[in-house]
């Protein structure tokens, strides 16, 4: 009994100093969270308790409220968005107003960006030592929506430099290597993307879609890939594709449906996926009309809020929000369509980041 | 008068125990009838303590309660929205009434405590679990029962002052006045706070929490005879605040405005046949949310009538209820109906022991056939002596809330045809007593049904529907004390609860929160005051203690509070000169500095002072 367990002790001791020099030799451990996946999580709304999931797809394992487990306390209200640049990650925190900045390997929070326009906050796109945040912006005094605009924050000295206006209600910010876009969706009510000139902080362009622009992608041949949601109840939501140096629209298809805000693309970036209710659909690049029937009749998810490819296999995340105030739960199935797993999520997780 | 004596003289025999251990009763009240207690048998009736509520002058219903009754409010932020939890129910399922008048917003179907100030209160008891047959719509947890007393007897004029950590000041000046028939008393109130605390979590101050409560109150009491007396009461009472924003949120503008105006006028009347009175009512809430007002404006008018046949005692009561809600978010903007109640209350001992009462009521509400409401409850001493008795009692009610006008009426989403819900209670308990040690122990179970949920369906648009089935079942027990060492009075006083309230049926979309306690309902919640009287000093520590509280559906332990237990401490002393009293007393809050939330992500404050200073001039008639 003693012998085995001389053994047992010396064997996780030799194991252990293996994986410690193999990860020594190859890659450099910066931090328990260097490599895996992320899962913004909204949390309660008014009850700032928006956090992280860490999930290890090798291990299986999900680790909850990591930013609190290393910080003492949730990262705030409403976690809309993670921006992964480089070591460093970006919290957006649409309730606090706040952009909470951490070690993206230790998600030990290095900083703090508030500012007084940074008002319901949405996206991050990092582009030259700039930080481009998407503001929602303040309601009068009916309710209407007064402006929005990009927020543009030096990321050395975490002081806003200038603003950018866009249409109502922007959100999803993509960088193509020349131009940063921003749809504008304000729940349906707005039909453009704007786009921006990085090198100058102007706003360029101002491309007309239909009701409410949401996710973008580009795909393998670069073009830009929107989905418009629609307007609330109309089954007109579509996917567009624009080159994105002309700005035209060179492809239109109707999706005869309400899809959710999330599209997403393959490694390959030729199938694009995106959700109607809990229906997965996809669509090749090269695609003209919307899919009849779904690839993935995701039964078991609730209320799927939001949809993820992981780049480096191609697996199809799904984020199931349940009530919207109870912890949710992932699902992942692969490029086939076939179910692989599930594991336990935080409050409304509302975007998978895959580092 | 003849009938007022007999009265009296049938209940002081039977249920003059049951208040020994509240000293602060036996101050001289007018009694009309049976005293609401008595029609309640086998549940209790318990009043406020009155000397604490004195030291507590300045604060709300939603900060003193929890201290004396094992009850959880989420308190979204210092001063801020205070919804109660009893027994294991959530603040809907608690009837708050004013002079027998609901004031529950009608829109939300839940009271704020924090605009309930005790310095507008002149006399509030609780009434722990269902009672619905008596109290009407939504008394599932409990009832707490507010009423006004215009005059003592005696002109009076009171002046408080008080100040406090965080900017807190607080005023009032209280006179009534006694003049032949006529009994008047007006009150007037003002509390401000910059409510600037220190967050314990950050370091920094709180941002946007400032807060102004005001109010008046002016009760007319006119006696025509003995016999014949018109009341009228009016209170008006304005909230102004600046939104507590979650912990660490930056840029936040959200403000509040309540502007409630409740106005009720009664007319008594004895006679050999008994006593009647008729209530007229009006209530004005309306709630300005960043500058967009919408309210609810109710008529009220019932008709009782009290009399005792064969030793019966026996109310009957008519109610009527029209409502307006004019609330933007309505369709149209605009929402009407009327609900009448019919309701009687029997109460009948059976030699000296037995008591029983059955209380029956018959609510009519547009849409939906209400159902019929039966309380039975009895009491029985089985033990009787000077310095020793055993009471066990019991009761059995239905039970039903209305859905508010929310859930009825909101644009694209309240449902007209939505169901109340009902709820089948039992509770059961034994009390005892030995000299001025009493223990009390209730074991209660409730059913609810059809339990109203709003959920998300297409696009994220939540609907109100019936759709859960939760079972509150838990014990209780509380011990209190009175004893006298030399010139000292202690009064000790002890109370705890277990709750167990879960989610027994629910939809397939929600499974997962089966068996799951239900989200800011501490299992464990206990309560303990100790009062220190020695001559002209006194002093009291009082404590509450809270267990984990889930608040996620899921019971999930990453997003649970904690367990906290509170402690305040206050020593007083007052001086009489003639006519002339003053009191002089300094308070301190939460005594351990401790951070602890009662709502997810709001912070409260930590350690805390408040000094109050009151002037009182009492003249005589």
């Amino acid at each position: 009994m003693k012998s085995n367990f001389r053994l047992c002790v010396l064997l996780a001791f030799v194991i252990s100093f293996s994986i410690v020099s193999c990860n020594k030799n190859n890659d450099p451990v910066k931090g328990k969270y260097q490599s895996g996946v992320l899962v913004a999580n909204q949390g309660n709304f008014g009850s700032a308790n928006g956090d992280v999931t860490f999930y290890n797809p090798t291990s299986g394992q999900a680790e909850q409220t990591i930013f609190k487990n290393v910080n003492g306390s949730f990262s705030g209200d409403v976690l809309q968005s993670i921006t992964l640049n480089g070591d460093v990650g970006y919290l957006v925190l649409n309730g606090s107003n706040k952009i909470k900045i951490v070690n993206s390997n230790t998600f030990t929070q290095t900083g703090i960006f508030t500012d007084p326009k940074l008002d319901k906050p949405q996206y991050l796109a990092v582009i030259n030592g700039k930080a481009y945040i998407s503001v929602w912006g303040a309601y009068d005094h009916n309710y209407n929506l007064i402006k929005s605009y990009l927020l543009v924050m030096n990321t050395q000295t975490l002081q806003a430099v200038d603003t950018i206006s866009t249409d109502l209600g922007v959100g999803n910010l993509l960088y193509n290597g020349k131009y940063l876009f921003a749809s504008n969706t304000n729940f349906g009510s707005s039909s453009t993307v704007s786009v921006i000139d990085p090198s100058t902080d102007k706003r360029i362009k101002q491309l007309t879609l239909s009701a409410g622009p949401a996710g973008m992608v580009l795909d393998a041949n670069s073009k830009l890939w929107v989905i418009a949601t629609g307007t609330y109840g109309g089954n007109n939501g579509m996917l567009y594709r624009i080159n994105p140096s002309l700005f035209a629209v060179e492809q239109t298809i109707s999706l005869g449906a309400n899809p959710g805000n999330s599209l997403c693309i393959s490694p390959d970036k030729k199938t694009l996926y995106y959700a109607v209710g809990n229906k997965i659909f996809k669509i090749a690049f090269d695609g003209t009309a919307a899919p009849t029937s779904p690839f993935i009749n995701a039964a078991d998810v609730v209320a799927l809020n939001t949809l993820a490819v992981n780049p480096a296999n191609g697996d199809i995340y799904v984020g199931d929000a349940l009530n919207y105030s109870s912890s949710g739960n992932a699902y992942i199935y692969d490029a086939a369509g076939n179910k692989k797993t599930s594991f336990a999520v935080g409050i409304t997780p509302t975007q998978f980041v895959f580092q | 008068m003849k009938a007022i004596l007999f009265l009296l003289g049938t209940w002081t025999t039977t249920a003059g125990w049951a208040q020994q251990n509240e000293p602060t009763l036996l101050k001289p009240i007018t009694v009309y009838g049976l005293p609401e207690e008595k029609y309640l048998t086998g549940s209790s009736v318990v009043p406020l303590d009155s000397a604490l509520k004195a030291h507590e002058h300045s604060r709300s219903l939603g900060e003193i309660l929890a201290y004396q009754f094992p009850v959880y409010f989420r308190t979204y932020g210092n001063g801020m929205l205070a919804g109660i939890s009893m027994r294991g129910t959530s603040p809907q399922h608690t009837a708050v009434l004013w002079n027998g008048i609901n004031i529950n917003s009608f829109s939300l179907g839940q009271a704020d405590f924090s605009i309930l100030p005790a310095a507008a209160l002149d006399e509030v008891k609780v009434h722990e679990g269902a009672g619905s047959a008596r109290y009407g719509s939504g008394a599932f947890g409990g009832s707490v029962l507010i009423n006004s007393y215009p005059s003592s007897g005696k002109n009076n004029l009171t002046l408080a002052q008080e100040a406090g950590s965080f900017g807190r000041y607080f005023s009032s000046a209280t006179a009534s006045y006694t003049l032949n028939r006529w009994s008047l008393k007006t009150n007037i109130y003002n509390l401000s706070s910059q409510n600037n605390f220190p967050v314990l979590a950050t370091g920094e101050r709180q941002p946007h929490a400032a807060f102004r409560q005001s109010g008046i109150l002016q009760d007319i009491e006119y006696k025509w005879s003995e016999s014949k007396m018109v009341s009228l009461h009016y209170w008006y009472h304005n909230a102004d605040r600046d939104i507590q924003p979650t912990i660490g949120q930056q840029n936040a503008t959200d403000n509040q405005q309540d502007r409630n105006h409740r106005f009720s006028i009664q007319y008594r009347s004895y006679s050999r046949y008994g006593l009647l009175s008729l209530t007229g009512g009006y209530i004005n809430d309306v709630i300005v949310y960043n500058n967009n007002p919408g309210g609810v404006i109710r008529w009220v008018s019932a008709a009782r009538h009290e009399f005792v046949w064969a030793s019966f005692h026996t109310q009957v009561r008519a109610e009527w209820n029209h409502i307006i809600g004019n609330i933007a978010n309505y369709q149209n903007g605009h929402a009407q109906e009327d609900r009448y109640d019919f309701t009687s209350s029997i109460q009948k001992n059976l030699g000296e022991r037995l008591s029983l009462t059955l209380n029956l009521r018959q609510p009519v509400v547009s849409r939906f056939q209400a159902p019929f409401l039966p309380y039975l409850g009895a009491e029985f001493m089985l033990l009787k002596k000077a310095r020793h008795e055993i009471k066990i009692r019991g009761s059995l009610s239905k039970n039903y809330r209305v859905p508010t006008l929310n859930d009825r009426y909101w644009q694209n989403a309240g449902n007209k045809n939505l169901l109340p819900e009902t709820s089948h209670a039992a509770e059961a308990g034994i009390n005892y007593r030995l000299g001025s040690l009493e223990i009390s122990n209730t074991w209660f179970a409730q059913k609810v049904d059809d339990w109203i949920q709003w959920v998300p369906g297409q696009a994220g648009v939540y609907r109100p529907q019936n759709i859960e089935q939760v079972l509150a079942k838990g014990m209780e027990v509380r011990i209190s004390s009175r004893q006298k060492i030399n010139e000292v009075i202690l009064l000790p006083s002890f109370s705890y609860q277990f709750t167990q309230s879960t989610t027994t049926q629910a939809p397939a979309s929600l499974q997962y929160t089966l068996g799951k306690q239900l989200i800011y309902t501490p299992q464990h919640t206990a309560t303990g005051f100790v009062q220190l009287v020695w001559r002209k000093f006194s002093s009291d520590i009082t404590a509450q203690y809270n267990g984990l509280r889930y608040t996620d559906l899921g019971n999930s332990d990453a997003y649970a509070l904690p367990a906290y237990v509170l402690f305040n401490f206050s020593m007083g002393k007052f001086w009489v000169s003639h006519q002339h009293r003053f009191d002089l007393r300094v308070s301190i809050k939460n005594i351990s500095n401790l951070d602890y939330q009662l709502y997810a992500g709001r912070a409260m404050p930590g350690r805390h002072y408040n000094l109050q200073f009151t002037y009182q001039l009492t003249k005589s008639n």
